[in-house]
């Protein structure tokens, strides 16, 4: 068990190396920003993997504790003038806390209800948010509503690297996103192969019995819940805090789709399988963007194709492959 | 007295449709245990294929009606033909069946969008007018809708209590394996559930557009009530669907009269919560549901 | 007349777990028989195989003179009728339509009231409960359900497994009581029984499994002849 979490965090340092590179090899800024928009979903990507494929939760309300992070960053700042610096734990923690209370209400039911009531909570925030009509203060000359109505906030501080680097801003930003990307990695490894993982394997494969070691299920679940809320959250504060805006957009149900486009591809319950996910359907939809609009087609295709033809996706696949390739091997050997 | 009037008729025209938005999601689940999370997108495309009828076809508007409510039993039969077949009796069914239907969603909702773009037309299914009735005006499609609702929902509860065909979707979904043993065939079954699921679906589609616009999103919201109230009632409890619809229209009634129309949703959402906490598999479910 | 039900070599199992090992027998089309042997030994197997609800390994099953069709469903609408292990009901029906389900393959035609009508009379007590939920029956009220849906069927050979399962004594002789009438009407039926006490006075062919294989064949004569093979399985 050890070993696995030392060969995953080696693959996963030397991931991080080869990303720390980039920037001194990307010089384009247009090349850079789509490789932030990566590490936040795949980070995102990562922590639902945990939760689905590893905890056996099936949430739907990821997007919305991604929101949280992100509207506690643009509030803090907009409101009572808190640095995104200091935000971002604070926006982490916030989501964390929202999961608390989300779990203690939904995680004792069937998959399926929580798969249903998290989504309904999410839209209800989302309906919420739109539909508010009061004025809270008035920035720049325009209505400002508590939680920002339709347009949401902008004109969030920037980090300090415009002032620090100049030109180069975005490579601040780079390496913050990195960081929150590695930190969110890094923790979904140790969680998947110590100690919890293994009881989120003896609740799924035998709950009764695990029941019977004093393995409490529902208790497992709100933690993997609220461990998982906590990271993406944290990246919902990093993205308003690079892009400098939060709005009701994030709640979009082609988002989600996208996200969870990635853990399908990538493979639940792999380690490594989100990150492949995200890389290749930035990739898709990059090339999609020259084909006109099919951006949400083609999720919707990935996706069905996937869950009908290769459920376990990628990481499943190699499995396969690296199986059978040791079984020939065996078998030369032998004779 | 007035109002009380006002909220029953406005209640009742709430609870009709979302009856007919649930009830056909709680079938499905009951005989399948499948959730269908397209379900509100075969709303926007009954609801459109009645405004392509009536408007582009020029049929009239009962012909259209039922245009759509055929346009959503189809869609019900391809969903089953290329998705749901492949992926009966494999592994995690009752989640992979959630994302596969999700992704069908985004697909078929986009295709909406290319076909019709965003422009929220308005729905020309519908009777125009008003009626007096004890002093409150009400419109004449309020009463449709309540006709159409009832109507439907009465051949429904009749064909699956009355008729051998819904003995054997009610046997398929209580004891699959026993209902084989009686001949009956669980893949046919499937198909029949999902298409009478769309049919459901693009019913309330049409009447939900009816009152407000098209849009190829419309259905996310009441989709989204069809949940709740599936889940509410005990996933898969029929019955208890539609009459928890009933008691959720009614409430919303009185919440949107005397609170504000934002405040519907949380509410609902709220009592969810409770019920739950109280009762695990909903008000009307009696199956199991993992405890710690 | 050919034989009714003819198998030849069959084998079957769980997952990689084989149960049945070449098993082969043959039924005529009228009179009772009955499959003995301890349990564990694949028994349920055996009839599970038989109507499709468990995939075939290998081997083949003629049932009425043609190899039997492939789907559980198909074999019931050919006049294989299965009454499982546990009853299997459709719990939130009314016994009426737990019957009126036993009759579903039956022809467009066919009045449920005859059916309805030979059930009540082999269980009067079913005809009380008529209107209730079979959840609300008792076990031996249940196996009446369970044997009466069989019987609505109208199939050329009812299967029953386990007749007496989990039942207190006086009702297992109400319930073989029953059996004894059904079989006077000349019917073809097997059943599968742990004791072989209980269905000597009942059957007139025996099978005894044990191990997935047939390991003894006789009527019952040559049953009461040979009660120390009997005993060697059973224990008894």
């Amino acid at each position: 068990m050890m070993n696995d979490v030392r060969n995953n965090v080696v693959g996963g340092l030397l991931l991080f190396f080869a990303l720390a590179c980039a920037p001194a090899l990307v010089g384009e800024r247009y090349l850079l920003n789509e490789m932030i928009v990566f590490l936040i979903w795949a980070s995102v990507a990562v922590q639902w993997n945990v939760l689905t494929g590893h905890a056996g939760v099936f949430s739907l309300g990821q997007m919305l504790l991604f929101a949280i992070g992100a509207y506690t960053v643009a509030m803090t700042n907009t409101y009572l003038g808190i640095s995104p610096w200091f935000a971002m734990p604070i926006g982490a923690t916030v989501a964390a806390l929202a999961a608390v209370l989300i779990g203690l209400a939904c995680l004792r039911l069937a998959a399926a209800y929580v798969a249903l009531l998290t989504f309904a909570i999410s839209y209800m925030v989302y309906v919420l948010i739109i539909t508010e009509t009061e004025c809270f203060t008035t920035v720049g000359g325009g209505c400002q509503r508590f939680f920002g109505g339709t347009s949401g906030f902008s004109r969030i501080d920037d980090l300090g690297f415009r002032k620090l680097l100049r030109g180069d801003w975005i490579v601040g930003n780079y390496y913050m996103i990195l960081g929150i990307f590695a930190l969110s990695f890094l923790a979904s490894i140790i969680v998947i192969h110590g100690r919890l993982g293994l009881a989120f394997r003896a609740l799924a494969d035998s709950p009764v019995y695990a029941a019977a070691r004093g393995l409490d299920r529902t208790k497992f679940r709100i933690v993997a819940f609220v461990f998982s809320a906590f990271f993406t959250g944290l990246t919902g504060a990093a993205y308003a805090a690079h892009f400098r805006t939060a709005g009701p957009s994030l709640f979009d149900f082609s988002t989600l789709l996208f996200i969870l486009a990635m853990v399908i591809v990538g493979g639940l319950r792999s380690t490594w399988g989100p990150v492949v996910g995200a890389a290749l359907m930035m990739g898709m939809v990059e090339i999609a963007k020259d084909m006109g609009e099919i951006r949400n087609t083609m999720i919707g295709l990935v996706i069905v194709l996937f869950v009908v033809l290769m459920p376990d996706g990628i990481a499943g696949l190699s499995r396969r492959v690296v199986s059978r390739f040791r079984k020939t091997n065996d078998a030369k050997e032998a004779s | 007295m007035e109002a009380i009037f006002q909220i029953i008729v406005s209640g009742l025209t709430l609870g009709a449709m979302y009856a007919l938005g649930s009830v056909g999601l709680a079938l499905t689940y009951g005989t399948m245990r499948m959730f269908n999370m397209a379900h509100g997108v075969f709303m926007a495309i009954g609801a459109y294929g009645a405004f392509f009828a009536a408007d582009v076809l020029g049929l009239p508007i009962l012909l259209a009606l039922l245009g759509g409510i055929v346009l959503g039993g189809v869609v019900g039969a391809l969903l089953h033909l290329l998705v749901v077949r492949f992926m009966l009796d494999t592994k995690d069914f009752e989640i992979n069946i959630l994302v596969a239907t999700a992704g069908v969603g985004i697909l078929l909702q986009d295709l909406l969008l290319k076909l019709f773009g965003a422009y929220p037309f308005r729905q020309p299914v519908q009777i125009e007018g008003t009626v007096e009735l004890g002093g409150v005006v009400i419109p004449v499609q309020s009463l449709a809708i309540l006709f159409v609702g009832f109507t439907l929902i009465s051949a429904i509860a009749w064909g699956l209590t009355r008729t051998s065909f819904g003995l054997s979707i009610r046997a398929t979904a209580m004891n699959r394996d026993a209902a084989r043993l009686m001949g009956v065939n669980a893949t046919a079954t499937y198909l029949q559930v999902l298409i009478i699921a769309g049919m459901l679906a693009g019913a309330a589609g049409v009447m939900i557009s009816s009152i407000s616009t098209l849009s190829p999103d419309m259905g996310t919201n009441p989709a989204i009530r069809a949940f709740v109230i599936c889940v509410v009632a005990g996933l898969g409890s029929v019955g208890g669907a539609g009459i928890t619809a009933l008691a959720l229209g009614l409430i919303e009634a009185a919440v949107q009269y005397y609170i504000g129309a934002r405040f519907g949703l949380p509410l609902m959402l709220a009592l969810v919560v409770i019920v739950l906490v109280r009762r695990p598999a909903g008000l009307f479910g009696r199956e199991e549901v993992v405890r710690s | 007349m050919a034989d009714l039900l003819s198998v030849r070599n069959l084998c079957s199992g769980y997952g990689h777990i084989p149960v049945l090992h070449d098993v082969s027998f043959s039924l005529p089309r009228e009179g009772v028989s009955a499959i003995i042997g301890p349990n564990g030994h694949g028994k349920t197997t055996l009839l599970r195989t038989l109507s499709g609800l468990n995939r075939s390994w290998s081997g083949q099953i003629e049932f009425d003179g043609a190899p039997i069709p492939q789907s559980v469903e198909a074999r019931a609408r050919a006049g294989l009728v299965h009454v499982p292990q546990g009853d299997q009901l459709f719990m939130d029906m009314t016994v009426m339509e737990n019957l009126a389900m036993g009759a579903y393959a039956r022809p467009k035609g066919y009045d449920l009231q005859t059916g309805f009508a030979e059930v009540f009379d082999l269980f009067p007590r079913l005809a009380e409960r008529r209107q209730q939920r079979v959840s609300s029956l008792s076990g031996g009220e249940r196996r009446m359900v369970g044997i009466g849906r069989g019987m609505m069927a109208g199939g050329k050979l009812l299967m029953i497994d386990e007749p007496s399962l989990g039942l207190a004594p006086i009702v297992i002789e109400q319930v073989y009581d029953a059996l004894r009438k059904l079989a006077s009407t000349g019917a073809a039926i097997l059943v599968v029984e742990e004791n072989p006490s209980r269905i000597e006075t009942v059957a007139e062919r025996f099978f005894l499994m044990d191990g997935g294989k047939f390991e003894w064949t006789g009527d019952t004569e040559a049953l009461r002849n040979s009660s120390d093979i009997v005993a060697t399985y059973l224990g008894g």
